[in-house]
This record gives C-alpha cells, sequence and structure tokens, in this order.
C-alpha cells in the first residue's frame, strides 16, 4: 500500500460529497412521495419499506461524509423499519415525526451543501 | 490487489473508490448487485484478490453472495470484506457463517477500512510469495507424504456447518466483543498425537482425516451456535453460544463416540485412531480487543494441556505398521 495522500482524499471526499448531496435531493423528493403514501394501509407497508431502504443508504455514508446528526436521523428511522415486520395500524406517530423531521433535516443539508 | 466491490448505493461505490485509490488500491471493479457481480466474477480470466460487499441488497443479499462465490473453488480463501449497515448480532453471525473473512459497519472510518484492506493486502502478498517459492507444493499430488509445513498450516474447511476459517474466527470474535459477547465461550479441541498418527501418511489422508475431526465436532455442537477453526495440526479452536450448560466429557465422549462411527481408516485399510480431547470452555464476556482473540489461543492450551490427564490409545503409525508387517 502506498503512503496515503492526504490532499486527494480531501478533493476526492469533496467530490462524493457534492454527489451525495444532489443524490440527497432525488432521495428527499421520494421521501416526500412515500410519505404521503403511508395514511392508505394499502401501501403503507411497502412504502415503509422503501423509506428504511432510502434511510439505510443515508445512514450508511452521511456520517462519513460530514453530516453525521443526518446519519444518526437516518439510522434511528432505519432501526425502527427494520425491526418492525408488519404495519397493522399504520405507522407509530413517533416514526412519522422522525420521517418529518429527517425531510427537513434533508433540506437543510442541502442548502448548506450548496452554499458551502 | 484486484479488488471487486458490490453495494447498491452509488454513494458508497464512489466513495469507496476513493477512500482505495488514495491508498493505492486502484485494481478496483465496481458494482450494483450480486447478479452483476456473480457474472463479473464468472468472467474475469484473473481471480479478483479481494471482495468488499454490502449486506443489504435488493434481490441476491451480500450474504447469499458470500456462499455462492464460498462454492467457486478459486474463491475457496478469497479475503471478503462486509462492509455494511447492519451491525445486528445476526447479521454478523450469517456473514460469518457463509464465509466472511472480516466485517466493517457503515458508517466507517477511513483509516479503519485503509487498515483492514493493509491486513488483507499482507495475507495475499503472503499467500502469492508461498506458492512462489514453493511451486511444486501447489501442485502437490494428494497422494504425496504430509510435511510438517502441512501440518502447520490452518485449513479452511468451508463445508462443513459452522466451520470459518482462523482469522475469520478472529475477526468475528473482535466484531461481536463491540456488541455483547454475553454466554459465549471459547474451548479448544486438540487431537493428542497428530504428528505421529499421521508420520508418513499422505496429504490426502491426513486432510481427510481433519476434515472428518471437524465434521464430528461439528455434528456434535449442533444445534447450539457455534463457529470452530483449524488452527493446524490436530487442533481446533471453537466458539459456542448459549453455553452456560456445556459439558466438556459430555462433548468429548459424543466426538469420540461420532468418530468411531465414522469409521476413519488409512488408504491401506488400517483403522486410524484419533482421540479428540476437549479442554475447558472459557467465558468471554468481559474481554475485548486482543483480550478476546488471545482467549482462543488460551483455549487451545487448556485443551493441550487436558490431554496430558487422559490416557492416550497409541494406534501404530504407519511407519511402524510398514516395520511390524515387514515391508
Amino acid at each position: 500500500m502506498k503512503p496515503l495522500n492526504a490532499e486527494g482524499l480531501s478533493s476526492g471526499l469533496a467530490r462524493v460529497r457534492l454527489r451525495f448531496i444532489d443524490e440527497l435531493q432525488v432521495r428527499r423528493s421520494r421521501l416526500i412521495e412515500l410519505r404521503s403514501q403511508l395514511d392508505d394501509q394499502s401501501q403503507c407497508s411497502e412504502a415503509m419499506k422503501e423509506i428504511g431502504h432510502i434511510n439505510h443508504k443515508i445512514a450508511g455514508t452521511a456520517e462519513t461524509l460530514g453530516f453525521p446528526s443526518l446519519g444518526a436521523s437516518a439510522a434511528a428511522i432505519d432501526n425502527i423499519i427494520d425491526k418492525t415486520k408488519a404495519w397493522p395500524t399504520g405507522p407509530d406517530p413517533a416514526l412519522l415525526n422522525q420521517i418529518d423531521s429527517i425531510i427537513s433535516e434533508m433540506n437543510l443539508t442541502q442548502e448548506k451543501g450548496d452554499c458551502a | 490487489m484486484k479488488i471487486l466491490a458490490v453495494d447498491d448505493d452509488p454513494i458508497i461505490l464512489e466513495l469507496l473508490a476513493e477512500v482505495l485509490s488514495v491508498a493505492g488500491y486502484t485494481n478496483l471493479t465496481l458494482c450494483a448487485s450480486s447478479v452483476e457481480a456473480l457474472d463479473i466474477v464468472a468472467k474475469s480470466d484473473v481471480p479478483f484478490d479481494c471482495l468488499l460487499l454490502d449486506i443489504q441488497m435488493p434481490g441476491m443479499d451480500g450474504v447469499q453472495l458470500t456462499s455462492a462465490v464460498r462454492k467457486m473453488p478459486e474463491y475457496a480463501t478469497t479475503p471478503i470484506l462486509m462492509i455494511t449497515a447492519m451491525s445486528e448480532r445476526t447479521y454478523i453471525d450469517s456473514a460469518f457463517a457463509a464465509g466472511a473473512s472480516d466485517y466493517i459497519t457503515k458508517p466507517f472510518e477511513i483509516s479503519e477500512v485503509h487498515a483492514r484492506l493493509r491486513v488483507i493486502e499482507d495475507l495475499v502478498k503472503e499467500r502469492r510469495r508461498k506458492d512462489d517459492r514453493n511451486p511444486v507444493e501447489v501442485k502437490r499430488d494428494a497422494s504425496s507424504t504430509v510435511t510438517q509445513a502441512d501440518l502447520e498450516a490452518r485449513m479452511a474447511l468451508s463445508d462443513i456447518d459452522g466451520c470459518i476459517e482462523y482469522l475469520a474466527l478472529e475477526n468475528y470474535l473482535l466484531q461481536v466483543s463491540k456488541i455483547s459477547l454475553f454466554g459465549m465461550r471459547a474451548f479448544g479441541v486438540v487431537v493428542p498425537d497428530v504428528h505421529r498418527i499421521f508420520q508418513s501418511s499422505s496429504l490426502f489422508e491426513y486432510k481427510s482425516a481433519i476434515t472428518d475431526i471437524a465434521e464430528a465436532i461439528s455434528d456434535c455442537l449442533k444445534p447450539r451456535d457455534f463457529f470452530v477453526s483449524h488452527a493446524g495440526a490436530g487442533d481446533f479452536a471453537c466458539v459456542i453460544n448459549g453455553g452456560e450448560t456445556f459439558d466438556v466429557a459430555t462433548l468429548e465422549n459424543n466426538i469420540a463416540n461420532k468418530l468411531r462411527e465414522m469409521d476413519l481408516h488409512f488408504c491401506d485399510g488400517r483403522p486410524m485412531t484419533v482421540t479428540p480431547v476437549v479442554g475447558e470452555a472459557r467465558a468471554l464476556q468481559l474481554k475485548s480487543g486482543r483480550g478476546v482473540v488471545n482467549s482462543l489461543t488460551r483455549a487451545l492450551a487448556d485443551a493441550e494441556a487436558a490431554t496430558k490427564n487422559r490416557p492416550v490409545r497409541k494406534a501404530a503409525s504407519s511407519w511402524q505398521m510398514k516395520n511390524i508387517l515387514g515391508f
């Protein structure tokens, strides 16, 4: 293994961070769409599965790319959805709040990222 | 080092490409699904030296991909590093049971990825050096006589339930120790006198016997959650979960009975008498870091010490048999 190129790493991470922010816009739009499907019992389960998947992906990279708070929020939602097998009475209000909250947080992250 | 990274998240793939390239790992192939990965692996003329796999992917997941890859002879011992957000024990267990060599949880520290890859690179280089040093060794016939190096080598035994490579067992314990080792115990199983028993035996006879012994241990540990690793010669390091009621004497008897049922023989028809000794099972809880890894060597030392207290039924070695029979 060659010695670590810190400068190269920094510029490489900056590139990926920009891609993450671009992708965040797409993911946020999809989350808003899925959030609106949660009131419909027939769509709730599938929508929740995809919400979990999107949050799982955000949780996997956000902290490494410099967004620890967003990563932690996404991981919390991912954990709850991963542990819940079914949603017979729809999602818990607390979970809905968490989803609403991460949608706002994604917006803020995106705005900050666009300014940077 | 030729690396294949599989993840359905394009951001992770880009991140890995950056993280790996600054450390000099530029021979990197990226793909987004297990199906695509299997296709790439199948079409690759030169096998990959290392695989980096996500677990949660649509369709075939990373654990299923690991199992599928391990079935390919050229990937039997290739380092497979899981890079996943699935930090729960059940995912760790299933990944290592499928054949994972190591495990990193996302979000990862870049320095951690570099450190694990350095270990893998050293392992790959060491294997290549060994192959280059002993080109004859690689092509050795199974009928050739077992050497000291053969006896010292750790076998992978990946086709047997619960059997994983020794290094993977160390990495498994390091990973699980971050969550909880409560209820887990380590113990060693040692076959006394292995050097004498297999003196003048063929490599095939030795490897078959080690495989049979591992299978007997695995059968006797079921239905518990366990991992067994060959530690060289006739030594096996074992880890069980929920070992509160574990009884060493019962396991030792069961393994002996199982091996009797298996009716092991050398190729010339002579019976092969191996009587494994099981060492004391030590609780792993409260151990952390290297301490938990050192528990494996202590467990093997305990089993080795226990052999001194067991009556050993001495079977004639092939060398002795040849002398007795006069040829």
